[in-house]
């Protein structure tokens, strides 16, 4: 039998390894930091961190993460899962079923909010952020996700988007519970819109993006942005014009848009314009966000020559102008009004 | 130029696999010798057999699926994903094998087997408290007690739930 020696570089072999006879061996901290760190991404940034522990070859293996994923537990994203990347319309029926499930219980977050109440200092989360963007080494990111019930100060979501930015992030993931379509509150009142910073524009690595919230973004006078975003997702629940009129058609690159929305207020009419030769999957759903809006006239213009896939489930009556579908080869409608 | 569409794989303890090169390209590491003509002979693997015959396994499972992707097969479909789930038990079961294959896969430069393996390792690790993981993989706690005080120190908190 080959006696094991570390091998932390591709260009040596992988050592003989025999069966059954490495039972009460440490083989794991023997892997090389980027498969252990590989490991690690698939863990919350949380536990991640917290093998630190185990022994001093694990100590510092985390600053090397390139997945941050930040979940303060209080809150169960809702799962977009993989639907609109999967290829089958049944995926997304189900997960527009579970989106549609989790808008209409407003038991869903009171339920969340109260289980972990005691579980969690509150404080430490924002914190604990900082600290692991501190601390972390990796120039680039392949993903920074957030998922936060109650963030009290929206001037940090700021930094620290940005701060991935900066490190080249490759996909960012956005949720705060308290901004989302899926709070309890989101009936009472209606929070500010989260502010992003510029740079998420403008970035040059970003191709995904997952905005489970209210947020602002500013497209800059240009009006192109997002250089290399590939796929978007954006859930809202007040959908200003100068977003929705811009932000589709500015992205140069995109091959994946899905938007849900609850159109609110029967003053506003919400108009999309949804135009990109490079889209080849759309799926949209609209709601009527309170029982007190009344039909309203809100129009989306589709224009993309190569899109594939098209789901739509429509609750709001919304009217579509659609052009220059000459690529599509599944489409799945569901408009209803009740 | 290649003259042959079959790569001879020689494992570390000398088992010999001869794999169609449409199946082993999903390794970089056999592609580049592909491409630089060097595939020609055995390619010797600090490899066990047991291990080099699973990835080889992996390959084909997965060529054959990324070549039915087109194809409604449910059937096929179903197979394939059968295999996949058995590979994740008898993987998730057996340490040698898993870490075996996660250098091989490494080594290989087979991003997608690499990405399966870690995921795996991950979800075994995850729900598990320290000293649990410890006892899991046979990690010894090799801290003295005044490095644990600073680490713990540092943020206790985050080793609790």
């Amino acid at each position: 039998m080959m006696e094991e020696s570390e091998s932390d570089s591709h260009s040596r072999q992988p050592e003989l390894l025999e069966v059954g006879k490495h039972d009460s061996e440490d083989r794991i901290s023997r892997l090389p930091d980027p498969i252990l760190c590989h490991i690690l991404s698939f863990l919350p940034a949380k536990h991640a961190v917290a093998t630190r522990i185990l022994s001093s070859r694990w100590n510092l293996v985390w600053t090397w993460l390139s997945n941050l994923c930040f979940d303060d537990e209080f809150c169960e994203r809702p799962a977009i899962d993989d639907a609109l990347t999967k290829d089958t319309a049944q995926r997304f029926d189900k997960f527009v079923h579970r989106l549609s499930l989790r808008a209409l219980d407003p038991l869903f977050g009171l339920t969340n909010t109260f289980a972990g109440m005691n579980a969690y200092p509150r404080i430490g989360f924002e914190d604990f952020v900082n600290w692991v963007l501190d601390r972390t080494n990796s120039a680039t990111l392949a993903k920074f996700s957030l998922q936060c019930s109650n963030l009290t100060d929206l001037s940090l979501l700021k930094f620290w988007v940005s701060s991935a930015i900066m490190r080249n992030v490759r996909e960012i993931e956005i949720y705060l519970e308290s901004h989302g379509l899926h709070t309890l509150f989101y009936f009472f009142e209606r929070q500010d819109p989260v502010e992003l910073p510029e740079s998420l524009c403008t970035s040059t690595t970003l191709e995904v993006l997952v905005l489970y919230s209210d947020f602002v973004i500013n497209i800059p006078p240009s009006g192109l942005c997002f250089p290399c975003l590939k796929f978007l997702h954006i859930e809202m629940y007040c959908l200003p014009n100068n977003l929705t009129e811009r932000l589709f058609s500015a992205c140069p690159v995109l091959e994946e848009l899905s938007i849900v929305g609850l159109l609110v207020n029967a003053d506003v009419v919400t108009n999309f314009n949804i135009s990109s030769p490079t889209l080849k999957k759309l799926g949209i759903r609209f709601d009527i966000g309170d029982q007190g809006s009344s039909y309203n006239e809100h129009k989306i213009l589709i224009r993309a020559p190569n899109l594939e896939r098209f789901h739509i489930i429509d609750h709001a009556l919304v009217s579509y102008m659609v052009h220059e579908l000459h690529s599509l080869t599944e489409a799945f409608i569901d408009v209803s009004y009740f | 130029m290649a003259t042959t569409s079959t790569v001879k794989l020689r494992s570390g303890d000398n088992e010999v696999f001869e794999v169609e090169k449409q199946v082993m390209i999903q390794s970089g590491t056999i592609r580049n010798m592909i491409e630089d003509d060097a595939a020609d002979g055995e390619i010797p693997l600090q490899i066990s057999s047991r291990n080099l015959a699973k990835v080889v396994e992996w390959c084909k499972c997965m060529q054959h699926r990324d070549r039915n992707n087109n194809n409604d097969n449910k059937e096929e479909e179903e197979e394939e994903e059968e295999w996949e789930k058995k590979f994740d038990e008898e993987v998730s079961e057996d340490k040698d094998l898993h870490f075996g294959l996660l250098l091989a896969a490494n080594y290989l430069e087979i991003p997608a087997l690499l990405h399966r393996l870690c995921q795996l390792a991950a979800d075994i690790v995850k729900g598990k408290t320290p000293e649990e993981i410890r006892r899991t993989f046979n990690i010894k706690k090799d801290f003295t007690p005044e490095e644990e005080e600073a680490v713990m120190d540092e943020h206790g908190w985050a080793f609790h739930d």
